[in-house]
């Protein structure tokens, strides 16, 4: 009874701790609630977790991955093969629409796959939407046609509202310099540091880079941002990790527990 | 879960028969049982305390629980409510006076997380309930079912989802009287 009261008191001394103040960081929800989380009520990149993330209020934005189909629409999905998360077999690019809108996810709800369009632009109002765009197709080990990737870019009208912030994300610098030729912001998705001193310095016009939170120190995030780029880390679960990550002040955390990581920045 | 459910039954006779007693099937005693437990759950590790009033048909508990994870790690305390309700299936009592109860459990839990609005989970679990020991006895419970996450959305709207829920806990109870 005794260790009760006392785990108890520990529990209640333990939450009052004060704590760092991380409001400053900008809190996005990995593909959603969170790319493959037990805790996450629907699954990544389905339309219900992205809608019901943007309505968490201290979510500051959502990221996504997309991929343009066979027949040039741009989808939501993570993965590079289909049969890894949905009812589907192939790649994304190998697919028409008629096709992947038959699909869903292996989940006890079932989510459609959705393409980018089907986004609610009244909820990404005042916040950020990050675009992860997958340039290659797996299954042929070919790059997708990039020419045809920003027309339909240039085609979705919500993207171009002031209202909602977009931040195009790839590990395609020719890309990257074709996105910005049409007046997109793009940050780079990298592996290191050296990597992202090495692009951004022959790239001076990109604004940031996405890189693995445990691929970066604080000294590193800080020797970044002297460059005036932003930084975003992604790949962290939990609370210590989300903790790791906030210490190091980068400009964004892309979290895959949008709970925890809001309950940390307030 | 059929493995499961067969080493619990492994466990359960080689405890009884271990001791070389016949097993005889009596009225067991109205009781109340102190017990802690952790509990494995969707959304976090839970540290249990629950109290059981035990007759010879029914079992009915109430529960406080915290969240390790949140509570301990996130400075945010998580604490959960419970009630359940078990029927003893199967209840025995040794010569030494072990006693086992094994039956079907209801159990309806309410928890409460403040991200920056409060976040409310509730659920409702079918599982099973298994009790073996005399004065301090092994608790064991497992479930699955449906919980539902409630919060106020930024423009104050009332937002909520459904999804599966699992639950699985060990403990160890104190009877008196």
């Amino acid at each position: 009874m005794r260790g009760i009261s006392g785990l108890l008191i520990l529990m209640v001394l333990v939450s009052c701790t004060k704590k760092s103040n991380f409001s400053s960081i900008q809190v996005v929800g990995h593909a959603g609630m969170g790319l493959s989380m037990g805790n996450s009520m629907f699954h990544d990149n389905s339309k219900e977790a992205i809608e019901f993330a943007l309505q968490m209020r201290g979510c500051d934005g959502v990221e996504v991955d997309v991929q343009l189909s066979k027949d040039g629409n741009l989808w939501l999905y993570h993965d590079t093969k289909l049969e890894s998360e949905s009812t589907g077999a192939g790649c994304v690019p190998n697919k028409t629409t008629s096709e992947l809108v038959e699909l869903h996810y292996k989940t006890w709800k079932k989510e459609k796959l959705i393409p980018l369009a089907d986004l609610d632009p009244s909820l990404l109002a005042g916040k950020t939407l990050y675009l992860d765009l997958r340039t290659v197709n797996e299954c042929l080990n070919q790059s997708i046609n990039s020419a045809l990737l920003i027309q339909r870019l240039n085609e979705i009208d919500f993207l171009h509202i002031p209202e909602i912030q977009i931040i195009l994300v790839t590990n395609n610098v020719v890309l990257a310099n074709q996105l910005m030729d049409s007046f997109y912001v793009v940050y780079l998705d990298v592996t290191g540091y050296q990597m992202a001193q090495q692009l951004l310095q022959a790239n001076p016009i990109i604004k940031g880079i996405v890189i693995r939170n445990s691929a970066i120190s604080q000294e590193e995030v800080k020797m970044i941002q002297n460059l005036g780029k932003k930084v975003v880390l992604y790949d962290m679960r939990s609370a210590v990790g989300i903790r790791k990550a906030l210490k190091k002040n980068p400009d964004s955390i892309m979290t895959d527990d949008l709970r925890e990581a809001i309950i940390e920045t307030n | 879960m059929k493995s499961f459910l067969f080493l619990v039954f492994i466990l359960v006779t080689q405890i009884l028969y271990s001791q070389e007693i016949q097993v005889i099937r009596r009225e067991i005693q109205v009781q109340k049982v102190f017990s802690t437990s952790v509990s494995l759950q969707k959304f976090d590790l839970f540290s249990q305390v629950h109290f059981s009033w035990q007759t010879k048909r029914m079992i009915y508990s109430t529960g406080l629980g915290f969240g390790l994870n949140r509570s301990c790690f996130q400075h945010q305390l998580f604490p959960e409510l419970g009630i359940g309700l078990s029927t003893n299936l199967i209840s025995l009592k040794t010569e030494r006076k072990t006693t086992v109860f094994f039956g079907p459990e209801a159990r309806i839990t309410h928890a409460f997380l403040r991200v920056i609005d409060l976040h409310q989970f509730t659920s409702l679990f079918l599982g099973y309930y298994f009790q073996i020991g005399s004065k301090w006895s092994f608790i064991h419970r497992a479930g699955i079912g449906a919980m539902r996450e409630n919060f106020r959305s930024s423009t104050t709207k009332n937002i909520g989802a459904s999804n599966f829920a699992y639950y699985g806990s060990i403990g160890i109870g104190y009877a008196w009287n």
